[in-house]
């Protein structure tokens, strides 16, 4: 491979790594909180209100169930509102973070629920607030199961980034697909497969070694 | 409906003399006048088998109520109609003792607990703690109750990403404790449930009996009123209920602390509650002094838990053989349970029956025990004499304080 096709890989790396990271932040910032919402309205739950449950329910399943493809042409317009642009890296940015975002709620959703209501208890009779039972206890308890969940959004955010081609975002699967396919060179189709292979390896076992670090139990 | 003695009773009394008997009397019918030890009116009908129940209890100074109960019911919705998990409790727990509730799985137990620290809010009743009704109060008043209710656990209910000491540092936490002073607490605590070694472990690198005690410690981290403890020994080897159990007597003895405890199991009682309530289907059939509920169960149901700490089943065999001994006297036999407690326990009684009246014992199965220092025992005995000499007998050993329960041949 050239030094120009082998300074493209690279920079489409930084390109991945960057659309990636960004929403992989945003949505965590987002669905963090909407996950913690989804356990503590739910029906018997420390601020129960099941009429708000039921509704962020519906609309994280809603989010969930776009194909990413189609979220990311239909939001164009938002997205334009957002990152002043609809084309390029930051823009990508947009679509992928709406995208984590449910996804995140959901999994940290199903980690908090995790938690032994027999702690919640424990911490009620101990005279906590809801907002000290969320810090004390269903976020630390949680904590492994949220690192999980947060490593199995960066392993997905980077097959979605690969569609990020489709409004000019870049990264590696763009290349893959543009250089790849189109232009027929294999040997970069190769190496941005090995690259994406070595990539999520590397997230999935540092997310793995971490989780079962923060694992007391 | 109340639990008098009457005082006609006064000499009858097998473990004290007439004055100590209106002393007793005299504490007992002040509490009495504060609604002590209430129960229902079916749970005072003395078996037909009761020739004569013992004097009503002597019970320990008279403390002023901590918890006061009245009314309370519970209801839970059910998929078959609604669960009544309580009803018209009326309860007094008194400052500095262990108040023990007994029953099988299902009676309420829990849930009586939990209503004492609102954990589960009465359908019905009122809640008092200090005179305070709790069901009244704001969420963030009730809060500050709930930090002087310690509460522990059978599951332990302890945080697995914490260690031991920031487990029993989290309750100060919470009560928002400057940080130096939540350290030295720490190391307090862990000193007296004797765990200073384990301080940096987590739970999941503990036994079962130090996870208990982990929890007894973080339970009295903010110095409570009363410790609560849920089916606390029910998950724990008979060895380590036995030290967590002297664990909880000692914490009682040396801070005066409160206990309320629920428990399926006898044991527990016998060894560190003082008074103890029999729960069923979420009532309450039958309190009073540990001493006197052992010693003089009116309840069936007391009696079948009770049978789990002291075996006062005849063996079959026994009990078939000499069934058609007494059958043989006819009308001049009869089999006898007679229960006895304080001093007649040390009395040498069928020597004296035999050599007062002309009535012959034979000893079929016995027990002598000892709760809260007072020794009681059970003997099972046939009786060979005439109609009258039995009556008498009777008579005689009822004036000694012993309680006679015809058993059927
Ligand atoms: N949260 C609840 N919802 C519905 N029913 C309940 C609930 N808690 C307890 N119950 C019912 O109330 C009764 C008493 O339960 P509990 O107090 O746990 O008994 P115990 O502790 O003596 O085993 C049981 O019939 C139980 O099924
Ligand atoms: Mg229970």
């Amino acid at each position: 491979m050239s030094p120009e096709m082998l300074d493209l890989l690279g920079q489409s790396l930084v390109e991945t790594l960057w659309m990636v990271g960004i929403s992989g932040l945003v949505g965590t910032l987002f669905g963090l909180p909407l996950g913690i919402l989804l356990v503590i309205t739910d029906r018997g739950a420390l601020l129960q209100n099941v009429a708000f449950n039921r509704v962020l329910g519906a609309v994280a399943n809603a989010v969930r169930s776009t194909p990413f493809i189609i979220l990311l042409v239909a939001i164009i317009p938002f997205t334009r509102w957002v990152a002043g642009t609809s084309i390029g890296t930051t823009a990508a940015i947009v679509p992928l973070s709406i995208a984590a975002t449910p996804f995140i709620a959901r999994l940290v959703e199903a980690a908090l629920r995790e938690v032994d209501r027999g702690l919640i208890e424990a911490l009620l009779a101990m005279g906590a607030t809801p907002g000290q039972i969320v810090r004390k206890v269903l976020l630390p308890e949680a904590l492994p199961g949220i690192v999980s969940a947060l490593t199995i959004t960066i392993v997905s955010l980077i097959g979605h980034s690969a569609m990020a081609g489709a409004v000019g975002g870049g990264g590696l699967g763009d290349l893959g697909i543009r250089y790849g396919y189109q232009r027929f060179l294999p040997e970069v189709m190769a190496a941005v497969v090995v690259v994406l292979i070595l990539l999520v390896q590397a997230i999935q076992s540092a997310g793995d070694r971490l989780a079962r670090r923060l694992d007391h139990r | 409906m109340l639990t008098a003695t009457p005082a006609s009773q006064a000499g009858s009394r097998p473990d004290g003399g007439f004055l100590r008997f209106c002393h007793e009397a005299l504490a007992r019918y002040g509490e009495l006048a504060q609604g002590d030890l209430v129960t229902h009116a079916a749970a005072h009908d003395a078996p037909a088998t009761d020739i004569l129940r013992f004097p009503a209890p002597a019970t320990p100074t008279a403390a002023p109520a901590l918890f006061r109960l009245q009314g309370v019911g519970k209801t839970f919705p059910g998929k078959h109609g609604t669960v009544t998990a309580l009803d018209g409790i009326d309860l007094d727990i008194r400052e500095g003792e262990v108040f023990g509730v007994i029953g099988r799985s299902g009676a309420g137990k829990s849930t009586l607990l939990r209503v004492l620290n609102l954990l589960e809010r009465p359908s019905a009743g009122s809640v008092l703690l200090d005179g305070e009704e709790l069901t009244a109060l704001p969420a963030p008043a009730l809060r500050a109750v709930r930090r002087r209710i310690g509460m522990i656990f059978q599951h332990f209910n302890l945080l697995a990403s914490r260690t031991v000491a920031d487990n029993i540092a989290l309750p100060l936490e919470l009560a928002g404790v400057p940080r130096a002073r939540v350290s030295a607490r720490v190391d307090e605590l862990l000193e007296l449930v004797g765990l200073t070694a384990q301080r940096d472990r987590y739970p999941a690198q503990i036994s079962g009996g130090q996870k208990q005690r982990v929890g007894i410690a973080r339970a009295l981290a903010n110095e409570p009123r009363v410790l609560l403890c849920d089916e606390a020994t029910s998950a724990l080897d008979p060895e380590t209920t036995q030290s967590i159990l002297e664990l909880l007597a000692d914490i009682n003895r040396r801070l005066n602390l409160t206990i309320v405890l629920i428990t399926h199991q006898m044991q527990v009682i016998k060894a560190v509650a003082h008074r103890v309530a029999v729960l069923e289907d979420g009532r309450i059939v039958e309190a009073g002094d540990v001493a006197d509920v052992f010693t003089a169960p009116r309840e069936t149901l007391t009696r079948t838990l009770l049978r789990e700490v002291i075996g006062d089943d005849i063996p079959p065999g026994v009990h078939e053989r000499v069934a058609a001994l007494a059958r043989g006297w006819g009308s001049r036999g009869a089999l006898w349970r007679l229960s006895l407690r304080g001093e007649a326990v040390d009395a040498p009684l069928l020597a004296e029956l035999s050599s007062l009246f002309s009535v012959r014992a034979h000893l079929l199965h016995g027990y002598i025990d000892e709760v809260r220092g007072v020794p009681f025992g059970s003997l099972v005995a046939a009786l060979h004499g005439s109609e009258a000499d039995l009556a008498d007998a009777a008579a005689w050993l009822t004036t000694r304080g012993v309680r006679i329960e015809e058993i059927a041949a």
